[in-house]
């Protein structure tokens, strides 16, 4: 007799095997009678046709964004939202982002989509969606050419570009490109006023924001994330919107992980920022007054971006300033800092240049 | 009377970038070590006034100034006061701009002066537990009342040692991490 059936080794073997092909053989059949019983009383070139176009993404992570696709005004319908697609990201898993329910899009929340888009497909994870019934909300979707990308293949690039000849343009780069930031505005303010003017208040805080992303996203290595900013030409309204993103740790992770790791940064000192400071939300609000000086390098002379960047809106250069990072959402024209109740990994910056703008005459 | 002149627009780039030169383009650490350092350096040489004009170009990040004025204290050691002696600003189109740059200087000035201070405080309490180990009879401790510079170089050598193993380990971690 052979082997297989006269040791006790090889008998468990064999049992095990059948066992794994019995459970097998249970679920095809299940699939089988699922399928059969859906393809009742359906022609065949029907079923060919259901097979190929109604169901493509079956095997795919459905994802429902949020009704209100704004990071401004649904901050914590957004977060989580990127949080949901972020585990199916980091597990590599297929996904299907439903847009169908989606009632209001705004311009801040096409550098989310587009973005998270890019990382998918340049990572090789399928990635796909529909479009929203929602009329004005399908217009904005159509306008970021996110239909054009959603079936583009993307590679793992340091620079990307995306929407050009549109009123939606995104970038997307390691580095800080001052360069980039000049073209922008430039473009910006043909929009706002008419002729090629300088917004130096734009440019600095595209360069803080650009240099904070380069050095602070990953707390590894410098250079590591992008930065993805994408600007909106409100031709009607005279009015041009910048909205920056990157999915590095957030600023108050950022500042923690580097205090953590100094020698100096103990238990008592988190007790006494947190009877001193309060929540977040306060926290960023004295960094952004310059009241109180942070930086995650140690160094005195770095960390005066943040309230670069305020002053710059305290100068009326730029307008409707708002920041969105880990658990706190600033709206610093309305002098507003919250506590979201799930943090955002990243830094979200949201701002608007109009005719009312500080602004210079005169190319460079 | 002559002067030097330093404009960013002509001398260096219409759009001024980051803090270094690793992070982008026409960085303030590649603006300070090919334009504003050798005009400047020359210029407190020949004790001539110099003129540096920030208007016309794209704007500039506050790590793009800091660096390129802080660093020439920061970096170049030269003196907070010569500088404000002998250095006018010109920026018409953004006021702010000359205070950002003074306190920037200031405040490089003030760093450099505390890095002196808490030098004086390191050797300072070098030599008081010298003389106290000197001076003072310790019980069960038995302290060589002569300096041999053997000794000293081994101890000198011994403290870079462990400083550099240490800072090579911390690095190597923080790569891992």
């Amino acid at each position: 007799m052979k082997k297989l059936y006269t040791t006790s080794e090889h008998k468990e073997q064999n049992l095990r095997r059948a066992r794994r092909s019995f459970r097998r053989r249970l679920v095809f059949k299940e699939y089988k009678t699922k399928k059969n019983r859906a393809d009742q009383g359906i022609s065949r070139p029907q079923r060919e046709y259901k097979r190929k176009f109604e169901e493509p993404f079956r095997n795919y992570k459905r994802i429902h964004a949020p009704e209100i696709l704004s990071f401004i005004d649904n901050p914590v319908g957004v977060v989580e939202f990127i949080a949901e697609l972020k585990k199916h990201y980091d597990e590599k898993k297929k996904v299907f982002v439903v847009l169908n329910d989606v009632k209001t899009i705004t311009y801040d929340a096409i550098v989310v989509l587009l973005s998270i888009m890019v990382k998918f497909k340049a990572n090789r994870i399928d990635f796909n969606g529909d479009f929203p019934v929602n009329q004005n909300a399908r217009e904005i979707l159509t306008e970021s050419k996110f239909l054009k990308y959603l079936y583009q293949h993307f590679k793992e690039e340091e620079r990307y570009e995306l929407g050009q000849k549109s009123s939606i343009h995104t970038h997307a780069w390691k580095d800080v490109d001052a360069e980039l930031g000049n073209e922008l505005i430039k473009n910006a303010s043909k929009t706002v006023w008419g002729n090629e003017r300088r917004c130096q208040g734009v440019q600095r805080t595209l360069i803080e924001l650009m240099l904070n992303t380069n050095n602070h996203a990953d707390d590894s290595k410098k250079g590591e994330k992008h930065w993805w900013l994408s600007v909106h030409h409100d031709k009607i309204n005279g009015r041009v919107s910048f909205a920056f993103i990157d999915f590095g740790v957030g600023v108050f992770t950022s500042l923690s992980n580097k205090r953590h790791g100094s020698k100096f940064f103990g238990i008592l000192d988190k007790l006494k920022e947190k009877v001193k400071y309060g929540n977040n939300a306060e926290l960023l609000r004295l960094i952004m007054d310059g009241t109180l000086h942070r930086t995650a390098t140690g160094k005195p002379y770095h960390g005066k971006g943040l309230p670069g960047i305020n002053k710059v809106r305290e100068r009326n250069q730029i307008n409707n300033l708002n920041i969105i990072t880990n658990n706190v959402h600033a709206n610093l024209n309305s002098n507003e800092y919250n506590v979201l109740p799930k943090s955002f990994s990243g830094t979200f910056v949201y701002w608007e240049l109009n005719n009312q703008n500080v602004n210079c005459y005169g190319e460079n | 009377m002559e002067k030097i002149e330093i404009n960013v627009l002509k001398h260096f780039s219409p759009t001024p970038g980051p803090r270094y030169i690793h992070e982008g383009k026409f960085s303030g650490e590649l603006f300070r070590q090919t334009v504003l350092y050798p005009k400047v350096s020359e210029a407190i040489e020949n004790n001539i006034p110099f003129e540096v004009n920030l208007d016309q170009t794209a704007g500039y990040g506050t790590s793009f100034l800091e660096e390129s004025f802080g660093g020439l204290i920061r970096i170049h050691n030269l003196s907070y006061d010569k500088i404000m002696s002998l250095m006018t600003l010109i920026s018409n189109e953004e006021d702010y701009l000359i205070d950002d740059v003074n306190e920037y200087l200031k405040d490089a000035d003030e760093e450099s002066k505390n890095k002196l201070i808490q030098l004086g405080i390191y050797v300072i309490l070098i030599a008081f537990g010298y003389a106290i180990a000197r001076f003072v009879n310790l019980p069960y401790f038995e302290v060589s009342k002569t300096i041999d510079i053997s000794n000293v170089i081994t101890l000198i050598v011994t403290a870079w040692l462990a400083i550099l193993i240490t800072t090579v380990f911390e690095k190597q971690n923080n790569d891992y991490q």
